[in-house]
């Protein structure tokens, strides 16, 4: 367990607001090892960018942090020295943004945007550093690489803009690569495109994938292990299989029970949906979070902390109700 | 798709080419502009040598015209063709002077309130609104005043008065920009602040920055002339328009020419740079890249 690459223990984000704190993470741990792909999924708001930020440093001015442990191939993460701190983005930790359209910049050509980077992080000479976009953008699949990097962002499709992104990640060889939620806006055929792609890259580049989505299609596909994510906290971990065939968690079960199957969901019939809203994370909170919209739910619940339960070495939720009584409860 | 594709730039060119009043504002600029720069070459006599027995010749429309004075002279028997010539230089200069100064300060100060925001704005639009609250006018006079004039006080001076739209512009625009991805996503490529202010934010504002720029040279040269005009510009002998004018003053009765000469021209500039101003905001703004 300590071969991790990027290891989070106890991460607290709140947001100061006018309203009050913000509890936009309460007591996250992340455990990624070299080459593996950790599936984060959850609702909107739920925290899954908000985690990414705070390991890229990137958090809003507003936010504060607090964790008991964030370290980086075996060292703690310099988030509040920006300068230590960027020397790591982009060249150890690289991150692709949900939409391709709004993160390349309008008014610099894709040559400029790519080797920024690496001239940056290596120093590379503007010869190398155009060769390795130009080896970069053939790898992600851009035909004719040399001649587009004279290009404008607007004279790529949303599909290739993203490859773009993705060969920029990678220009300086991270080890650790975030992705939030990068097919989100991308309709599903090129969706289909960008994963397989990135499953590609992973494999050969032997590349930690972080993946952020809304999508348990794409973790099923694509992660070796998934975080389910609930109002700022980790609600349930487990490797994919396990997390889909026995979930743990009334949150997670209930995800899984939305999935239309094909096949299985009649067409127009009504699909199943958590009844409910994710709580106000403003102010104070105590208790299961997801404990008002839950079918479960009993006294027990409102205590505070929910205590994290181990069903074995590598699965894990947080729910005061064993998992074994869960299917003749909701049943 | 194809259309975009195609020479984005040349299709810019041929709208600009189109557009009436960018045209004939680039036309007289151009003019005016290498005038300015071929004086010596073109001005028919020195702009300072004085002849007081042909003191007021009229220009050539008018009886008593002197072919060797296509414009006439003024009351000191100057050659007032040669002297509107040169005094395109200092509009000119003066113009392009203070803007590129001003520019300068305005935009730096814009960038950073508005890709800090907090206190950093705070502090940047206190000043702003303190330079916002002095009348131009009035401190330039007062500053002039009290060091003396020269052409170089004077650009120093309009330049340290002149940056307050760049740095309003400046800091709407980039708070805009400053939560777009794109920033985002060169902060996580690891690019410094300075960086992504200059690298990224900075190009989005060229169009804007061109706009202002132009309506400022024209606000500059006026103001020069006002000064000038007013004793605290530019001092005679150097030939200023706006001095031309105060000079002419006495004659106004008699010789309205004397006056409408330099004004006209002064008129001109200016509306020129107006349409210049306008024809580009209309030619860059809807073919923004996206």
């Amino acid at each position: 367990m300590t071969d991790a690459l990027l290891d989070i223990a106890g991460l607290d984000v709140t947001i100061r607001t006018d309203a009050g704190e913000l509890h936009a993470l309460r007591g996250v741990d992340l455990r990624i090892a070299a080459g593996e792909t950790l599936g984060v999924v959850g609702e909107s708001g739920c925290g899954k960018s908000m985690t990414a930020l705070a390991i890229m440093g990137l958090l809003p001015r507003r936010a504060r942090w607090r964790a008991e442990r964030l370290s980086f191939e075996g060292r703690p993460l310099p988030v509040d020295d920006q300068r230590a701190m960027a020397d790591l983005r982009g060249a150890r930790i690289a991150m692709i943004f949900q939409d391709p359209m709004t993160s390349l910049n309008p008014t610099l050509t894709i040559g400029t945007q790519l080797v920024e980077g690496i001239r940056r992080h290596d120093g590379a000479s503007a010869t190398t550093a155009r060769m390795r976009a130009i080896e970069l953008l053939a790898r992600v699949g851009i035909a004719d690489p040399g001649a587009r990097l004279g290009q404008y962002a607007h004279q790529f499709s949303g599909g290739q803009r993203q490859r773009v992104m993705i060969a920029s990640a990678l220009m300086c060889r991270p080890r650790l690569l975030i992705a939030d939620e990068p097919t989100t806006a991308l309709d599903v055929t090129i969706q289909a495109q960008i994963l397989d792609l990135l499953g590609e890259l992973r494999r050969e580049l032997g590349l930690a994938l972080l993946l952020i989505t809304h999508d348990l299609g794409i973790v099923a596909r694509m992660a070796d292990r998934v975080a389910v994510m609930y109002a700022g906290e980790i609600v349930e971990e487990a490797p994919v299989r396990a997390a889909f065939t026995r979930p743990s968690h009334p949150y997670t079960r209930a995800l899984i029970a939305a999935l239309p199957i094909p096949g299985r969901t009649r067409p127009g019939s009504r699909l199943a949906a958590i009844a409910g809203r994710v709580p106000e994370l403003i102010g104070g909170f105590a208790g299961c979070a997801f404990r008002e919209r839950c079918a479960l739910a009993a006294e027990g619940c409102a205590r505070d902390p929910v205590p994290l339960q181990r069903r074995d070495a590598t699965h894990a939720y947080r729910c005061v109700i064993a998992p074994e009584r869960h299917a003749s409860v909701s049943a | 798709m194809s259309d975009a594709l195609a020479a984005p730039n040349r299709r810019r060119l041929r709208r600009a080419w189109r557009h009436a009043s960018l045209v004939s504002g680039v036309a007289v600029i151009a003019l005016l502009v290498l005038a300015a720069i071929f004086a010596p070459l073109l001005a028919p006599h020195d702009p300072l040598d004085q002849n007081l027995a042909r003191r007021i010749v009229p220009p050539f429309w008018m009886a008593g015209a002197d072919p060797a004075h296509l414009l006439g002279t003024d009351h000191l028997g100057r050659d007032y063709l040669s002297r509107l010539i040169f005094g395109a230089r200092v509009s000119l200069g003066i113009g392009f002077g203070v803007v590129a100064i001003a520019g300068v300060i305005g935009t730096a100060l814009g960038l950073c309130a508005g890709y800090f925001g907090g206190r950093v704005d705070a502090a940047i639009s206190l000043v702003i609104t303190t330079r916002l609250a002095m009348p131009i006018v009035l401190v330039a006079l007062a500053a002039v005043a009290l060091v003396g004039s020269s052409l170089r006080t004077l650009t120093a001076v309009l330049a340290l008065l002149l940056w307050d739209r760049f740095a309003v512009v400046v800091r709407a625009a980039t708070q805009g920009l400053r939560n777009r991805e794109f920033v985002t996503a060169a902060r996580a490529l690891g690019c410094s602040h300075l960086r992504v202010m200059l690298g990224e934010v900075l190009p989005n504002l060229a169009n804007t920055l061109i706009v202002i720029a132009t309506l400022e040279i024209a606000q500059a040269i006026l103001l020069e002339a006002a000064l000038s005009f007013l004793g605290l510009g530019v001092q005679a002998p150097m030939p200023s328009w706006g001095l031309m004018i105060a000079e002419g003053r006495e004659h106004v009765l008699f010789d309205p020419w004397l006056i409408a000469l330099p004004g006209a021209l002064l008129f001109l500039l200016v509306l020129a740079i107006n349409l210049l101003g306008d024809g580009l905001r209309d030619t860059l703004a809807p073919g923004a890249r996206t």
